[in-house]
């Protein structure tokens, strides 16, 4: 993985400095809160419901064991013994001091870390594919690019007072499983007709209250290109972005309002005068940059491993919360921060501690974050997947759900953050004790659950197979159903089942909806690919037959 | 915007007394070294004002094309900011070190301590803020970092450049 020098080393050091005095300054009543906040939002922290968040970036998901215990000693120190996991690969902590931060900060920049532009209107932690590196469908890794991507946006002197977020995602396989047709610019790694390496652009996806698929705005860039087409585009956005209205601010309303033609005709002509610039990346640049993302020391011995037979929980596990590996003997595992009582996404401190100690041990001292909020050890050999499940199983992290309805996505919501209209993690757990049923739950099979607490959608509803969104009606919570949202390959949006349903009844109206697909479904056909087939119209019967 | 007289500014990483005259859409137009809104620099010029003491003043909203033809004549442009979210303005800065301008790039309006340091990256090289913002605190914001990580219009070598030194790699360009 990329392991600061001192020159990043430097930057992060006097990150801290800087924040410190912010922060002193804000506190001795020498800056205005109207000045603090975008000064504070650049280093993640909110403002929220009980006390400040702060969110910390893990960039494009990747971390190593030696972070990951930082991040549990944090938890410890400053927090309340936990840390959440957000759907950009990120971790909030959701009870630090505001004084004390600074502190945080510190902490974080001796492990090479940092909370730079985890909000704020700025280029956002840049996102990834959790199986970047080991997955067997790969054309090529999107980490180095992320990187250079991350290296590039850190500290933008231009992009820093953007009209709103700005969010990128890159993907290097041929499945997307970065949702890039969902961000503000997403990236493809594509081979050209001739075989060379470049990216497909688009530009304009989101989600939140207008949300869109994003648009191709370049069939085929060149590698060399990377930074200063994306510095174009940043430039264009920057100059025509809507700054009246802040829910008109994102990039997706001006490509929308440009049409993608005459966005595309401004992007070229910025682009021009920078291509050649110092931002072309050269040969010697990109060679560096991979260097960093090396294949660890595989076992060539381990193609021979076989998988011991170890009864039906081991082997639902492994079916479950392992994937293929592009190294014969290897599979690489997901640890599940999901089901039970957990708040999707959460992991206490002595969690992040054992699966850093576990990471050591089975995977190369390496962890991953991914966008559905688990975590994932991506080098385990076939040979130890049974002594990693034991360990995993004995710190209560082997809950063989991954896919599947319990293994949902759920923002804070009501209980932590101040936009939230309705509660999300107690709707969430709710759902998670109705069906904890094993052999149900893996009879349904694979299903998207997503759900936001208000219509931001960080809960990403809109592209959940199932949606579910809270909304406020005078007061009390009503949650609006969507089905047959994609995120990844063939992205669309999930479609309005029917009314709002009140809280009480949101785990009955999803088993309504699983009985009809359980009556519907072809020999094994997913959730996602019976709705498709028959459309909403008989979930909309079943749900709301009780009106009728 | 509207005319003061001489005020303390940071120019050129130094806090000067400012040589200029900002004047708004208003004023009367005094002599000496005036800066006026871009629509007043023809007037300006027909009353009898030389041209290397007229500077100009545009909003951060304004499009760099509307100074196509005088970045060579001009000896200052301001940028003003309309409000401290408002980055459209770095973005016009960039674009005019971009197209050759050599003048006094001079900063207005809402902007203090903590914007100084992505200011200067973005060519600016004088700066004026709203209000009562202490000079020397505004020369400190110049030192916030002292490494960066991408090409600006300060020609500071970015940490790829160093990179490329120490391995012996050559530069992009």
């Amino acid at each position: 993985m990329y392991i600061y020098d001192d020159y990043d080393q430097r930057i992060v050091d006097e990150r801290v400095r800087q924040f410190r005095d912010q922060t002193r300054r804000y506190l001795a009543g020498e800056l205005s809160e109207e000045a603090f906040r975008p000064l504070r939002l650049m280093n993640g922290l909110y403002l929220q419901r009980h006390a400040p968040m702060l969110r910390v970036a893990i960039p494009y998901g990747l971390l190593s064991a030696r972070q990951l215990r930082m991040l549990a000693r944090i938890a410890r120190t400053y927090d309340r013994g936990y840390g959440h996991f957000s759907t950009r690969q990120n971790i909030q902590y959701n009870w630090p001091e505001l004084a004390r931060v600074p502190d945080i900060l510190a902490d974080l920049a001796t492990v090479g870390m940092h909370a730079i532009q985890t909000s704020g209107n700025c280029v956002r932690n840049i996102s990834s594919d959790a199986l970047a590196g080991v997955a067997p469908d790969e054309i090529d890794d999107p980490r180095p690019w992320c990187e250079l991507l991350r290296q590039w946006s850190t500290l933008h002197p231009e992009f820093s007072y953007l009209p709103r977020k700005f969010k990128i995602a890159v993907s290097g396989a041929e499945q997307d499983r970065a949702a890039t047709a969902f961000h503000d610019i997403g990236l493809r790694l594509v081979r050209g007709a001739d075989g060379r390496l470049g990216f497909r652009v688009l530009v304009g996806g989101g989600q939140g209250r207008t949300p869109r698929v994003g648009v191709v705005l370049r069939e085929f860039l060149e590698t060399r290109d990377l930074l200063s087409y994306t510095e174009a585009i940043l430039r264009v956005y920057n100059r025509f972005g809507r700054r009246d209205n802040k829910y008109k601010a994102r990039i997706k309303i001006l490509v929308g309002a440009l049409g993608i033609e005459e966005f595309s005709r401004l992007v070229e002509q910025e682009w021009a005068a920078k291509r050649d610039s110092a931002l072309a990346l050269t040969p010697q640049a990109i060679a560096a940059m991979r260097a960093h993302f090396a294949p660890p020391a595989y076992d060539p011995a381990a193609a021979a491993d076989t998988l011991p037979t170890a009864g039906p929980a081991f082997a639902r596990w492994v079916e479950r919360n392992t994937r293929a590996h592009r190294v014969a003997g290897y599979r690489a595992v997901f640890v599940s921060l999901k089901g039970g009582r957990r708040a999707p996404g959460d992991a206490s401190a002595e969690e992040m501690d054992l699966v850093a100690a576990l990471a050591e041990r089975f995977s190369f001292g390496e962890v991953r974050v991914t966008h559905d909020q688990n975590l994932v050890l991506a080098d385990v050999r076939v040979g130890k997947l049974h002594a990693l499940w034991q360990a995993l199983a004995g710190g209560g992290l082997a809950t063989p759900n991954i896919g599947l309805v319990t293994d949902m996505i759920c923002c804070p919501g009501l209980d932590f953050c101040s936009l939230a209209n309705a509660a999300s993690i107690p709707v969430a757990l709710a759902i998670q004790a109705r069906f904890d049923d094993l052999d149900y739950l893996h009879d349904i099979g694979e299903l998207e659950l997503k759900m936001s607490g208000c219509m931001n959608a960080c809960g990403h509803h809109h592209v959940g197979h199932i949606g579910i969104l809270g909304v406020d009606k005078n007061g009390a919570e009503f949650y609006q159903f969507t089905l047959g949202g994609v995120a990844g390959d063939g992205a669309r949006l999930g479609e309005r089942l029917g009314p709002a349903v009140p809280r009480a009844e949101v785990v009955e109206t999803l088993a309504h909806i699983l009985e009809v697909y359980l009556a519907e479904r072809l020999a094994d056909e997913r959730f996602i690919d019976t709705v498709q087939r028959i459309g909403v119209a008989p979930f909309k019967e079943r749900v709301y037959a009780r009106a009728a | 915007m509207s005319g003061v007289g001489a005020m303390r500014i940071v120019r050129d990483g130094r806090v000067i007394d400012d040589p200029w005259r900002t004047v708004g859409a208003e004023d009367v137009l005094p002599g000496g070294a005036i800066i006026v809104p871009l629509e007043r620099r023809a007037e300006a010029l027909g009353s009898g004002h030389g041209a290397d003491a007229l500077g100009v003043m545009l909003p951060g909203s304004a499009d760099a094309s509307l100074l196509d033809g005088l970045l060579g004549t001009l000896p200052l442009v301001a940028i003003h900011f309309e409000g401290a979210g408002d980055g459209r303005g770095y973005s016009l800065a960039r674009t005019l070190r971009e197209q050759g301008f050599a003048g006094e790039l001079r900063a207005c309006g809402a902007f203090g301590r903590d914007q100084m340091f992505y200011l200067a990256r973005c060519g600016f090289n004088a700066f004026a803020p709203d209000g009562d913002v202490d000079p020397a605190a505004l020369l400190a914001g110049l030192d916030d970092f002292s490494l960066v990580y991408q090409p600006a219009a300060d020609q500071r070598d970015p940490i790829g450049a160093l990179r490329a030194a120490r391995a012996g790699f050559p530069l992009a360009r």
